[in-house]
């Protein structure tokens, strides 16, 4: 649906808000002990945009990926770049999203899932329907800021309106 | 790309399964072969036969052993089924 806009600002935008198993167990006092991320062992969080949970995660790593999966509904992400792996992952929800709410007809359990994802994403495209309505104000003001600031030098400026053939006023 | 099986559960209810699949990466990736698997109820290790060989109708017939409970995502199974066998016992082997 805004998938083109929503993809420039979330790259800038998105947090995973991680609770690092290795933080953790520093804190303990335990470093030097710090177990791999697995799929069996690995760290859990949330993905956001805007500030808006999109979907709680979990998070490990297999053979240099970075895997992202949602603990609500299905959706797993990965690649080598950590914050790549978040943008697909939102992507991939969104496409879930728009796939379940384009259905003519739904399931209970394609259902529950519309449900959990709904709130979230219409939070999201809420304050993405903020944003762009704040930029337009903002682009306007700036043309008028321009236009303003060409009027100085432009509509202004004096222009000649008297025929060449005029005489010019004597000064003397 | 997503795509998504409809059949009717155990049951008796009629379930919708999504499945996402990734369509970049140039190499399969296990945890990418293994969502599908989660997703469709299919053992892990017996994933990549499925893929090869196995067919829409008997994909549709292994899921209809399952309820509606069982069918949900992954994450939202309140009760967590066993990954029933997809490809029927080869006679020669079961003797």
């Amino acid at each position: 649906m805004y998938s083109a806009r929503t993809k420039a600002i979330t790259v800038v935008k998105l947090a995973l808000k991680r609770q690092l198993k290795s933080q953790e167990m520093a804190s303990q006092g335990t470093q030097g002990q710090v177990e791999p991320l697995s799929e069996a062992s690995p760290e859990y969080g949330c993905v956001m945009v805007f500030d808006t949970i999109v979907s709680f995660a979990e998070h490990w790593e297999e053979d240099g990926t970075h895997v992202l999966r949602s603990l609500d509904f299905d959706v797993v992400a990965g690649n080598e770049d950590f914050q790549r792996a978040i943008d697909q992952f939102v992507e991939k929800s969104e496409d879930l999203w728009s796939y379940l709410s384009g259905l003519e007809t739904i399931s209970d359990n394609e259902n529950e899932m519309f449900l959990k994802m709904a709130p979230r994403f219409l939070n999201i495209y809420k304050e993405l329907e903020r944003r762009e309505a704040s930029r337009r104000e903002s682009i306007i003001s700036i043309n008028f800021g321009r236009l303003r600031q060409r009027g100085e030098h432009s509509l202004r400026n004096w222009r000649p309106s008297t025929p060449a053939s005029v005489s010019q006023p004597s000064h003397a | 790309m997503m795509f998504r099986v409809e059949v009717k559960s155990a049951d008796g209810h009629t379930c919708g399964v999504p499945v996402q699949i990734d369509s970049h990466p140039a190499q399969t990736r296990p945890y990418a072969v293994n969502a599908i698997a989660d997703s469709l109820l299919i053992d892990r290790k017996e994933i990549h036969s499925v893929l090869e060989r196995g067919t829409e109708a008997q994909l549709r017939a292994h899921l209809e052993r399952y309820t509606r409970a069982q069918l949900k995502p992954l994450h939202l199974r309140n009760e967590q089924a066993a990954c029933l066998q997809f490809f029927e016992p080869d006679p020669v082997d079961s003797r």
